[in-house]
């Protein structure tokens, strides 16, 4: 019986041991919104995505051009075309279908915008998982709205920038 | 009167049942007409459209998607999905808009549009990184904004005082992190690199610039206080000044004199930012498929991998995907006057036409380098993504 009472103290002990050892789980910190920011590819990505808004408008403004074009010369015409009802109604329809345009451009540029970070956020995540299993960081969490307060040593963002400028422009291992 | 007991809960859980199998999910509504898509992919074809004011219920939120459902759907059951959104598209249904939806409103009908002046709610997607510059919180980035952190880059004995007269307190071996303030007359304070508190009091000791910053540092000039400690070019990580002008140096008392090493706390108190890292490359691909080109066009040698057509607001697009065999990035004309002339073979009437072009190194099932969009006329627009270079043989 005595036996069993020391077996369960050792367990007990050894429980009360493990606790702590448990608890030293080291907690980092990323910051994504730094990552896009101030690393070479998240500009390279910001860049990307200005020149794709730049397209988006150049094409709507070529349309807008033809429109109002369009729209002046129904205007000189008017009073003498006897087709100038059915144009009017074109040209209305025309200016329908840019607006839906407008819209449609809009949209495209908000998907652009989360295909590039997506594409950005997930090679930093595939840098930050190996800094974190290097460095033995059982947790890192990258939602700085969660946070109060982070020491600047549990702080990987600027590892992982600096990890990720260094792969962005070594070149690919040949293929064999 | 336990029987009674039992059937009375009984009868209550029978009761709240329908509530509680309610109770899953968020009834939703778009902020803007929106793909209702058969599966989660921007490329799964479009059942339908959400439209503003459009109440529905949303659940299952995986890779930025929502799993949608009609409103009144009791049971929690992604089979029972009419579709899937993207999360950042949605917006929770307002309060007095979402109790009659729940009941009534069904998918394919629009609702009445929420009322014009009702305040915007929060976004329900996660937070996602933006690509515009946003500045992250201050609280973040400069958590101890004060004076700089910096390994040593030799040997340092501390002073009791700013005075190679003051004595000894403690040596720091070449390497050790510190933080370094308060610069007058040539000489810094020292603290440690953990240290929140601007606070001559909780000095470890002086040190003689030059030991800092090395033999180039500025001569040991009097400094106006509110300069002392201006960030340095070399400083590791520099830091802004508080606005708190720092207490005189004569008022602060000497630290007991510790160990000549550093304690191991301070050791392991290196930032996180400064130590060495080495990874393996996120751009290198494990299983890549490298396609040969056996066609030629426009000077081009290339491969087509894929030809898909879908349809999209009522009109029929073609999509071609086309691998660039090259060893050399070829310019921005080149390829779009390469994908015209895809089109140019490729082309039907009636039909838009979008040209994929994939470079090698590339993730050929993932983002295009270039697009070009045409219709019957012609190319309507057409753009390339630089991001997809970095880490591949182009990249500069």
């Amino acid at each position: 019986m005595s036996r069993c009472f020391a077996a369960l103290a050792a367990l007990i002990c050894l429980a009360a041991l493990a606790v702590p050892a448990r608890a030293e789980g080291k907690v980092g910190f990323l910051h994504p919104q730094r990552v896009l920011n101030e690393s070479k590819i998240g500009k390279a990505a910001q860049e990307d995505l200005a020149r794709f808004a730049q397209e988006k408008d150049r094409v709507l403004r070529t349309r807008t051009q033809e429109i109002q074009a369009e729209q002046k010369k129904l205007q000189e015409t008017a009073a003498t075309d006897p087709d100038a009802p059915r144009k009017q109604e074109a040209l209305r329809l025309k200016y329908q279908q840019q607006d839906r345009l407008i819209q449609e451009s809009n949209e495209e540029i908000r998907m652009e915008e989360q295909r590039l970070a997506r594409y950005v956020m997930q090679k930093a995540d595939a840098v930050m998982k190996q800094i974190a299993a290097q460095q033995g960081f059982t947790i890192i969490l990258t939602d700085p709205e969660a946070i109060g307060y982070i020491d600047a040593s549990a702080d990987i963002t600027d590892q992982v920038i600096r990890a990720l400028d260094q792969a962005s422009v070594a070149p690919p291992p040949k293929k064999k | 009167m336990i029987r009674a007991a039992l059937r009375a809960a009984l009868l209550a859980l029978l009761l709240a049942a329908p509530a509680l199998a309610q109770e899953w999910g968020e009834l939703a509504t778009p902020a803007s007409p929106v793909n209702l898509r058969q599966a989660r992919d921007l490329k799964s074809a479009s059942r339908d459209v959400l439209m503003p004011g459009e109440i529905v219920r949303v659940d299952f939120l995986e890779d930025g998607w929502y799993a949608v459902f009609r409103p009144n759907i009791k049971v929690r059951d992604e089979s029972k999905a009419i579709g899937y959104v993207r999360a950042g598209f949605m917006r929770p249904a307002p309060a007095k808009a979402a109790a009659p939806a729940a009941k009534t409103a069904p998918v394919s009908t629009p609702a009445v549009p929420a009322p014009a002046k009702a305040v915007p709610p929060p976004a329900m997607a996660p937070r996602e990184p933006r690509l515009e510059p946003v500045a992250p919180p201050a609280a973040l980035t400069q958590p101890q904004a004060w004076g700089r952190v910096l390994s040593l880059k030799q040997r340092v004995d501390l002073s009791r005082r700013p005075s190679k007269y003051a004595g000894q307190v403690r040596s720091l071996e070449a390497g050790a992190w510190v933080r370094v303030d308060f610069l007058d007359q040539g000489w810094y304070a020292v603290f440690s690199p953990e240290e929140p508190v601007r606070d001559l009091a909780k000095a470890w000791g002086y040190a003689p610039a030059e030991a800092i910053d090395g033999p180039s540092a500025a001569p040991a000039a009097p400094q106006p206080a509110a300069e002392a400690s201006e960030p340095e070019p070399e400083s590791e990580t520099p830091a802004p000044l508080p606005a708190a002008a720092p207490p005189a140096a004569s008022a602060a008392p000497a630290p007991a004199a510790p160990a000549m090493s550093l304690p191991p706390k301070v050791q392991a108190a290196v930032p996180a930012s400064a130590r060495p890292v080495t990874v393996a490359s996120p751009f290198v691909q494990r299983n890549p498929e490298i396609p040969v080109g056996d066609k030629t066009l426009h000077g081009f040698r290339y491969a087509v991998l894929d030809t898909d057509e879908e349809q999209g607001n009522g009109v029929s697009v073609i999509e071609v995907k086309v691998y660039l065999d090259v060893t050399v990035l070829p310019e921005r004309e080149a390829i779009r006057d390469f994908a015209t002339s895809v089109w140019r073979e490729k082309r039907q009437g009636g039909r838009e036409l979008v040209v994929d072009v994939f470079l090698p190194d590339t993730d050929l099932k993932g983002l295009p380098y270039a697009v070009g969009r045409f219709d019957d006329s012609g190319l309507q627009e057409f753009f390339t993504r630089r991001t997809l270079l970095f880490g591949t043989r182009f990249a500069r």
